[in-house]
């Protein structure tokens, strides 16, 4: 039922084609799904570091990376936590937040690990003691975001028919405000979709 | 394309459901390549959406058995489910709770086809009646499904030591260091005055509480019935015993709803608030009150027909509460709350 109205008599989003807010929150599974990100190819022996500002995409990545490549371990280091859970890792890992991890558990991720991928804070690669390439996170182009507005909205779907879009000018009304700020970004078209009543051109 | 589609059709439409009411349907099978299925389940099952991470409850699944499947084959499965009591369909700002008949053929070696129907469990209607103290006998209560613990609060003692060792630790490490040769040190005095505000609004409530209390004595709210349902109306009665003469201005209950939605994990974690309606009533105006002199007042608050019942679960939340507030002349006001419960019906 609405908060203050009557109960619902429509499905959630139904008015909007739509099965909910493509902006909330979304589960690990959905996010590596709707990512839109560069394929990545790590050679035997290499240590890939992302790093980026919050809100700029570095655990969507290793999240959508980690679904795409088989037979791979992915860990996030929870907050509070320094050590690795994963006690046997495999050839192919993905760990996110490793900043937090102690030393002992760092030297273990880059001596066992064949081909590693990193999402940190801080830069790392002096402690690897092997290749490590580094990729910053950083910019939010009208093609990228278009690719990435598009994929919520069709993910959210409901079924044929028009669902509300977001013109280039708005788009590019969004990174004018926003700069690479997707988090927040998100944050404001999920405000926006709540107050649409139809499928339209969304104006921000 | 998968090696098998599947699709869901329910016997109903629109798909709108009561609780106790029987949910049924077919799942079709359409197969497109020899496939071994391992398992072949329909769950009936709620979930979250909206700003808050998401969270799920299954509390019906139907195991329609394993099968092998060759191409050009379409196979049909009935299944049927009874709608339990809640979470009702919810669809608020920040916090949504949906249903939905899901199908997964658990195939070996593969991505797992899948097939999801939404549907809406509408409460009953709800019933307008006075609050408890005006009925006259028992009445016959539906069995209301279990809503979940509440989220426990810091009490005042815990957030004063909390804060009291916050500035014990600085001034600890740094106290020494705030004044260098008789010139302050600029940089440590605005971080301790930074600190200093951040305990002041971490201790505000609770302060001004207890400055309120030295007036006026412990408040005690009680409301009837303790579990409020949606239409009803709701007996709020406060008192207290003052510690000393005053006057008060006004005294008041608020009706309080507000959904919590909880994002992300470690530092991403954020928690967000969204205020429903709110509903007043006053319990007295100007008034005198004299040194352990009881004051007992009531009032009666109703809850809106159309109100968000409450729910709880991991990261999303509605919750209600009974908010009373002394307004006290000269004097720090008194807000104390009772958190209670809202049932979409009986």
């Amino acid at each position: 039922m609405r908060c203050n109205g009557t109960a619902p008599i429509t499905l959630a989003f139904a008015h909007l084609n739509l099965r909910f807010n493509p902006f909330g929150e979304l589960d690990p599974e959905e996010r590596a799904r709707v990512a839109v990100l560069p394929p990545l190819e790590v050679r035997s022996g290499e240590v890939v570091q992302v790093m980026g500002e919050a809100g700029r995409g570095k655990t969507t990545h290793l999240l959508a990376w980690h679904a795409a490549t088989p037979a791979s371990g992915y860990e996030y280091v929870p907050e509070g936590s320094d050590r690795l859970r994963t006690r046997d890792l495999p050839t192919v890992f993905f760990a996110d937040e490793v900043q937090r991890l102690c030393r002992r558990d760092l030297d273990r991720l880059f001596c066992s690990v064949d081909r590693l991928v990193i999402a940190t804070h801080a830069d790392l690669a002096p402690l690897a003691r092997r290749p490590v390439r580094t990729l910053v996170l950083e910019g939010l182009d009208l093609d990228k975001l278009e690719g990435i507005v598009s994929r919520r909205i069709e993910a959210a779907r409901r079924g044929a028919g028009p669902v509300p879009s977001l013109s280039r000018a708005s788009l590019a009304a969004l990174i004018r405000r926003f700069g690479d700020d997707l988090r927040s970004l998100e944050a404001h078209l999920y405000e926006v979709f709540q107050s649409l009543e139809e499928p339209c051109d969304v104006e921000v | 394309m998968s090696k098998c589609d599947l699709t869901i059709t329910l016997d109903r439409d629109p798909p709108h459901y009561a609780p106790g009411e029987k949910v049924s349907g077919k799942l079709t099978v359409g197969v497109n390549e020899p496939c071994r299925c391992d398992a072949l389940t329909v769950d009936l099952l709620w979930r979250t959406h909206g700003k808050g991470n998401k969270d799920a409850g299954t509390p019906d699944r139907e195991l329609l058995g394993g099968f092998d499947w060759t191409p050009g084959e379409m196979h049909e499965h009935a299944f049927s489910f009874t709608m339990p009591q809640g979470p009702v369909s919810y669809h608020g700002h920040i916090v949504n709770v949906d249903w939905y008949v899901e199908a997964r053929a658990d195939v070996p070696w593969a991505i797992d086809p899948k097939a999801q129907q939404d549907l809406l469990l509408l409460p009953l209607p709800a019933r307008s009646e006075a609050s408890a103290a005006y009925r006259a006998g028992p009445r016959r209560v539906a069995q209301p499904h279990v809503i979940g613990d509440r989220v426990r609060k810091d009490s005042p003692k815990v957030k004063i030591f909390v804060v009291v060792i916050m500035l014990a630790f600085f001034l600890f490490f740094f106290g020494s260091q705030l004044v260098i040769d008789g010139s302050p040190n600029v940089i440590l005095m605005g971080f301790f005055v930074v600190l200093l505000g951040f305990s002041a609004k971490i201790l505000w409530s609770d302060v001004r509480n207890f400055a309120a209390k030295q007036k006026v004595g412990e408040l005690k709210i009680e409301t009837e019935p303790a579990e409020a349902t949606r239409g009803e109306s709701l007996r709020v009665r406060a008192w207290f015993v003052p510690r000393s003469e005053g006057r008060v201005k006004r005294v008041w209950a608020t009706l309080r709803g507000e959904e919590v939605a909880i994002s992300g994990s470690g530092t991403n974690r954020t928690t967000h608030r969204h205020k429903l309606e709110e509903g007043e009533s006053e319990m007295c105006g100007s008034m005198a009150f004299v040194r352990e002199q009881p004051i007992d007042l009531s009032c009666d608050l109703r809850v809106p027909d159309d109100a968000a019942p409450s729910f709880r679960s991991g990261d999303n939340r509605v919750e209600w509460s009974v908010v009373v507030q002394v307004d006290i002349e000269g004097w720090p006001d008194l807000e104390q709350a009772v958190e209670i419960d809202v049932y979409p019906s009986r």
